[in-house]
């Protein structure tokens, strides 16, 4: 098939009618510029042969240019086999079709319907998305981007290959066949398991649930069973318990000891009984006997009180007047001791009177002496006074602390200033021969030195005179410092009145000494004043000056009284004693009166407590006795003593009668027995509720039927074991069946498309050497073989790809060329990913490839297929 | 001389599930095994019997459903006979367990003999019953009826589930009954219940076997034993047929659809196929066209019309043939997949049995396909 010319007007960008010829057989490239509108062409050529001129499909109305109203049109020359052809077509407004070769024009439907005869293609759905429909032509004109993808060609390429390959290859696929069992078996297949993943599904999903939901029901039916034949085991054993128990509860045995421990029982407690009687009884004896000892003690006692108490009353009687005897002699005594006494108190009062004028005499002899001697001793005291004056003023002298030494220092300044002035100074000495008469400035003098400190004339006689310059400067400086000096020791001198530093140390010690002496004669004066207490004179001098005052210079000194003090002293003494003596016979006279009077008073207060005694115990006797008498009480007392007696023995031979059964053994094995019986009962109790309980139970669970769940559950497991199995199996069958299909049917393709591979491997060998390429069923390329190593196309680079594409497009056109069909090669814009020697080698293939089929190269690279021999057509 | 006829049945096994086989297959079978108990009714009725012992197993196991329970005593109440029930093995009697339960819904006609302890049955005839209370009771069951008592010149009818001691292992039970226990007890007459089959044992001493069928490997249908017996004397023993399904286990040798047809029309001779219980292995050698055709047919037609088919078709092998080959595919990849499959499955090992059946399955795609393309 060979495009001629291709015409369109209002199509797209195309608005003003365009009309490309001059295609010749061979290669064509159509160069354009980029959106010119180079794959609208393609587009309509497309619209001119696959769709439908009546067709408003969304891509027909995308034919019309934006914005505008108009009816796009497409108008296509070409040549086939030999014949030329042309088709026209109109699309959305007065549409239609005209088909013109061979002799005859077509139009409408039947043009369409010739077209497809003629091209080999099928009606499509006019939208662009068909291309299993579209056949050689549809395969060999690649767009733009689908130019990349290495697909599979279309349905028709690939029956029309397959029938082609037949022929080649002489081999029968079976085909449509085949692919309808093998897509049956992947359906019954898919049917059991999910083909990717294996998974179970459908029927087998539904059998192994059934089995896991089988095997479930089954281990609850079991665990059913089993509580049920539990709860029977568990019945039997409360029945078989209940039994003992009942058969315990009514054994004989233990009825009939309990009957006899009963009995045993009665006796001990009338036993006890009568021990208890006889015990109170003989208490209360003993108590009765008791009391009436008791009583007959009292009586004693009270009988015995009386007696005693007139005994009493008798002897405190005899007391009483026995003291009075004796107070009255008391009282005798005491009036003659009082008087005696009195005796001698008058004789000692009148002596002690007699001491007292002689004292008093002798006191103030005492006292006028004192006064005399007083007198005296203010002579004394007086001379001692004045002496003390005196050393006082001296004393006064003393020169303040520091005082000498600053004169010694001051004198030192001095003879250091004069020492100065000495040596500034000039000395002249004179030595006068004979009367020579020295003047001194015109001043006679004597002096043998002078000390010149000023320009000083000497005359000495009549010889002439000398004037002495002493050096300028100095002297008058050091002569003012004497002089300074000179005048502070001075002034401190006279200050101190003294004359000199020596003079000063000398009257410095007359003070010390003055001092020292003043202290001794202090000692003197408080010596000279010792006080004399007989005449209220204190010590010291002030006391005694005041006394002398007072006193006066003359004191009469009278006889000395000639009183025998001794003597008298000694009466006063004797005198004391009488009285004394007197006085202490006198006190034990009222001592033992009072005595006396005491005793008497204690034996009045005895009789009267005796005579109340007395009283007492006769009252008490009678309360004693009551209405009875004491040999009444006796006789009782003796009647009850018997009484106890044969109370004791009746306790005794009660106590021993109840020895024979011991009370709380007997009780503790009734207790026990009690509490045994009452345990059973209660275990009765139990087991019977329990019994009940699982009867209960028993009859519930039974209903149902446990066992016969666990028979149907084990056999339903056995049953969905066995379906789930045969379904597993059939699902291995088949799984094995589609996997050696899937094998076969690989195997075949690669028989099979051997035709194919040898055709592309020709062309793939120049751009790949050493590159095998592989083909599915569905004659799309997987792959390539590098190295003996298989790579699926989608690794390979996006220009290798391309490359494969336009190659494997090119194997399948020589095939369908060889079968007669109408091939045309269209690229749209191709091998914009390939490199410079793979673009050089694709062309060269290509141009191989147009010496036996049409080839359009539609591009906007100019340059890439500057180096192509071909038709070149630029658009205008 | 006392004599009595009644009826010797054993083996009920009610309320044994069938779970392994389709729903309504086990319903039927469930059905039949409770129709059972109106046959003997009827058996009994027409030997003018009035009693029906039962040496026990009357249910399949210790503790059936009341459904059960219920379904069988009311197809006996209705029955004009008295009822002789002794657990078995598979029922054996437990305090407080199934036949506590039995007993309480039980009417009178009804007789559960689980003690072992001789009854009067009627006048002048004894049962002497050896119920089972364990499921395996080592010692021999029947040793007490030597000790029980009946009045003189009384009928003594033995009632025990066990097997014979000669029997070995064959029996289900391991409670083992001396041969000669009908001598050794005095015994007119000793039923016997475990062994499905019937089985006179000496001429005093008999297993009924059970009424219905419940198992293959035991092909004649169930019956019970119409007895009449006579003290001291010998009793008389007819086998009665009483079971509705067959159960039947067959193997067939077939090369191909004509020897099926063969064995196929023999089995109608024998028995009406919906009533049957087929257990088929089918043996032999065959083309895959020939056993795509045999077990077709078998699966597709004789399973319908049988009862129940359990099919075993492994031992019908395939050898396909070269036409079955060709028919597959003379080329291409159906063929090459075919030959594969062949290889596989005629090289032995553990894939070749799948390796047929995947061939056999692509025989019968193919056959499938063609059929449909030419439809």
């Amino acid at each position: 098939m060979i495009i001629r010319s291709l015409e369109l007007a209002n199509f797209r960008k195309f608005r003003e009618p365009l009309r490309i010829d001059g295609f010749t057989d061979g290669l064509n490239v159509v160069v354009e510029p980029n959106e010119t509108g180079k794959s609208t062409l393609l587009e309509a050529l497309r619209a001119a042969f696959f769709i439908r001129h009546s067709a408003k499909t969304e891509l027909v109305r995308s034919y019309v240019p934006i914005g505008d109203d108009v009816a796009p049109r497409v108008a296509v020359e070409f040549t086939l086999r030999g014949q030329p052809w042309s088709v026209e077509k109109q699309f959305m407004k007065s549409t239609s079709v005209r088909l013109t070769g061979n002799g005859s024009r077509k139009e409408s439907d039947a043009a369409e319907e010739a077209l497809q005869e003629l091209l080999g293609f099928e009606r499509g759905n006019n939208r662009g998305s068909d291309p299993e429909t579209r056949g050689p032509l549809g395969m060999l004109w690649v767009e733009q981007m689908s130019a990349l993808a290495v697909e599979s060609p279309n349905r028709i390429v690939r029956d029309t290959v397959r029938g082609v390959l037949e022929a080649e290859v002489g081999a029968v696929t079976g085909g449509r066949r085949f692919d309808a069992i093998r897509s049956n078996v992947e359906a019954a297949y898919g049917a059991l398991r999910t083909p990717a993943t294996g998974k179970s599904r459908g029927e087998l999903a539904a059998a192994e649930a059934r089995l896991a939901s089988a095997t479930d029901a089954r281990q609850r039916a079991e665990a059913v069973f089993r509580e049920y034949e539990q709860a029977l085991g568990d019945l039997e054993n409360a029945r078989a318990r209940l039994r003992i128990v009942e058969r315990d509860l009514a054994d004989p045995e233990t009825v009939e000891e309990r009957r006899r421990l009963e009995a045993d029982q009665k006796l001990a407690e009338t036993a006890s009984l009568r021990v208890a009687t006889a015990e109170a009884q003989h208490g209360r004896a003993e108590e009765l006997a008791k009391a009436a000892a008791s009583r007959l003690e009292r009586l004693d006692v009270a009988e015995t009180r009386k007696a005693t108490a007139a005994q009493t009353v008798e002897t405190a009687r005899a007391a009483k007047s026995e003291a009075q005897v004796a107070v009255d002699a008391a009282a005798a005594g005491e009036g003659l001791q009082r008087s005696a006494l009195d005796v001698a108190r008058t004789e000692l009062r009148a002596k002690e009177k007699a001491l007292s004028e002689a004292r008093d005499r002798a006191r103030r002899f005492a006292a006028a002496a004192g006064a005399r001697r007083a007198i005296d001793a203010r002579q004394t005291l007086s001379e001692l006074e004045a002496r003390e004056h005196l050393l006082k003023d001296e004393s006064a002298l003393a020169l303040p602390d520091g005082t000498l030494d600053e004169l010694l220092r001051l004198e030192r300044n001095e003879l250091a200033a004069l020492a100065r002035f000495e040596a500034g100074s000039v000395k002249v000495e004179v030595e006068l021969a004979g009367a020579a008469e020295l003047r001194v400035d015109g001043q006679p003098s004597d002096a043998t030195s002078v000390d010149v400190l000023t320009a000083t004339r000497f005359q000495i006689g009549d010889a002439g005179s000398v004037t002495v310059r002493p050096p300028q400067g100095s002297g008058r400086s050091m002569e003012a410092d004497l002089a300074a000096a000179r005048e502070e020791l001075k002034g401190r001198l006279e200050a101190l009145g003294v004359t000199s530093h020596a003079a000063a140390i000398a009257r410095d010690e007359r003070a010390s000494s003055a001092k020292r002496e003043l202290v001794t004669l202090r000692a003197q004066i408080a010596a000279a004043c010792p006080g004399d207490p007989t005449i209220g004179l204190a010590p010291g001098a002030d006391a005694l000056r005041a006394f002398a005052a007072d006193v006066g210079e003359s004191v009469d000194i009278s006889e000395p009284p000639d009183d025998d003090l001794n003597a008298k002293e000694d009466a006063v003494t004797k005198a004391k004693l009488a009285e004394v003596a007197a006085s202490a016979t006198h006190d034990d006279g009222r001592t033992a009166l009072a005595k006396a009077e005491s005793v008497l008073a204690a034996a009045t207060a005895d009789l009267s407590a005796a005579t109340r005694e007395d009283e007492a115990a006769k009252s008490n006797l009678l309360t004693v006795l009551g209405d009875s008498d004491r040999a009444d009480l006796e006789s009782a007392a003796l009647e009850l003593q018997r009484d106890r007696a044969a109370k004791l023995d009746l306790r005794d031979q009660a106590r021993e009668g109840a020895k024979a059964f011991d009370l709380d053994a007997i009780k503790r094995r009734l207790d026990n027995m009690d509490r045994a019986a009452t345990r059973a009962g209660q275990e009765r109790l139990d087991l019977t509720g329990r019994i009940a309980s699982l009867e209960a139970t028993v009859q519930r669970e039974g209903k149902a039927g446990p066992a016969g769940q666990v028979a149907e559950a084990r056999e339903e497991e056995i049953a969905a074991t066995a379906a789930r199995d045969r379904l597993r199996q059939e699902a291995d069958t088949l799984e094995l069946l589609r996997r050696t299909l899937g094998e076969a049917a690989d195997g075949a393709s690669r028989t099979f498309l051997a035709p194919v591979t040898r055709r592309a491997a020709r062309y793939v060998e120049r751009l790949l050497p050493g590159c095998g390429l592989s083909f599915d069923e569905g004659l799309g390329l997987t792959g390539v073989t590098r190295a003996g190593v298989d790579e699926s196309c989608g690794d390979l680079s996006r220009g290798t790809q391309e490359q494969l594409a336009i190659l494997t497009r090119l194997a399948f056109a020589d095939l369908l060329l060889e079968d007669g069909a109408p091939i045309s090669l269209i690229l749209d814009d191709p091998l914009v990913y390939s490199d410079d020697a793979r673009l050089e080698t694709m062309t060269e293939i290509l141009q191989e490839a147009a010496q036996r089929m049409q080839v359009i190269l539609l591009t906007c690279r100019t340059k890439a297929f500057r180096h192509v021999d071909g038709n070149r057509i630029t658009l205008a | 001389m006392a004599k009595m006829k009644f009826i010797h049945s054993a083996d009920w096994q009610l309320g044994k599930p069938f779970g392994r086989f389709p729903t309504e297959v086990s319903a039927a079978l469930s059905e039949a095994r409770l129709d059972a108990i109106d046959r003997l009714a009827a058996v009994a009725a027409e030997r003018g019997a009035s009693h029906v012992v039962v040496a026990g197993d009357v249910f399949d196991n210790v503790d059936p459903g009341d459904r059960v329970v219920l379904q069988a005593l009311s197809r006996m109440e209705r029955a004009d006979a008295t009822w002789w029930l002794m657990p078995g093995n598979h029922d054996h009697a437990r305090p407080g367990g199934l036949w506590s339960r039995v007993r309480r819904l039980a009417p009178g006609k009804i007789r559960i003999v689980d003690t072992p302890q001789a009854v009067e049955m009627e006048e002048g005839a004894w049962l002497l019953p050896a119920p089972l209370e364990h499921r395996k009771t080592a010692s021999d069951p029947t040793a007490s009826m030597v000790d029980m008592a009946t009045p003189p010149g009384a009928l003594r009818i033995g009632l025990a589930h066990g097997s014979i001691t000669e029997f070995g292992s064959v029996g289900e039970s391991s409670n083992l009954i001396p041969p000669d226990r009908a001598r050794s007890a005095g015994l007119d007459y000793l039923a016997l219940g475990d062994w499905h089959g019937h089985l006179p044992v000496g001429d005093r001493t008999a297993y009924s076997g059970t009424p219905e069928v419940d198992r293959f490997g035991r092909d004649e249908p169930g019956g019970c034993i119409a007895v009449e017996a006579r003290q001291g004397d010998i009793p008389a023993m007819e086998r009665v047929q009483s079971g509705r399904y067959r159960w039947l286990s067959r193997r067939w040798e077939v090369s191909g659809p004509g020897d099926l047809q063969r064995e196929l029309d023999a089995l109608r001779e024998q028995a009406r196929l919906a009533d049957v219980l087929l257990d088929l292995k089918i043996a032999g050698v065959a083309s895959l066209s020939d056993r795509v055709a045999v077990v077709s047919e078998l699966e597709d037609r004789v399973a319908h019309e049988l009862r129940h088919l359990d099919i075993d078709s492994g031992g019908l092998i395939a050898r396909p043939t070269p036409e079955d080959v060709a028919r597959i595919d003379v080329q291409g990849a159906l063929a090459g997949a075919a030959a594969t499959l062949q290889a596989s499955a005629e090289g032995g090992g553990s894939e070749a049995p799948m390796a047929a059946a995947a061939l056999e399955r692509l025989y019968v795609e193919v056959m499938r396909h063609g059929a449909e393309a030419t439809a």
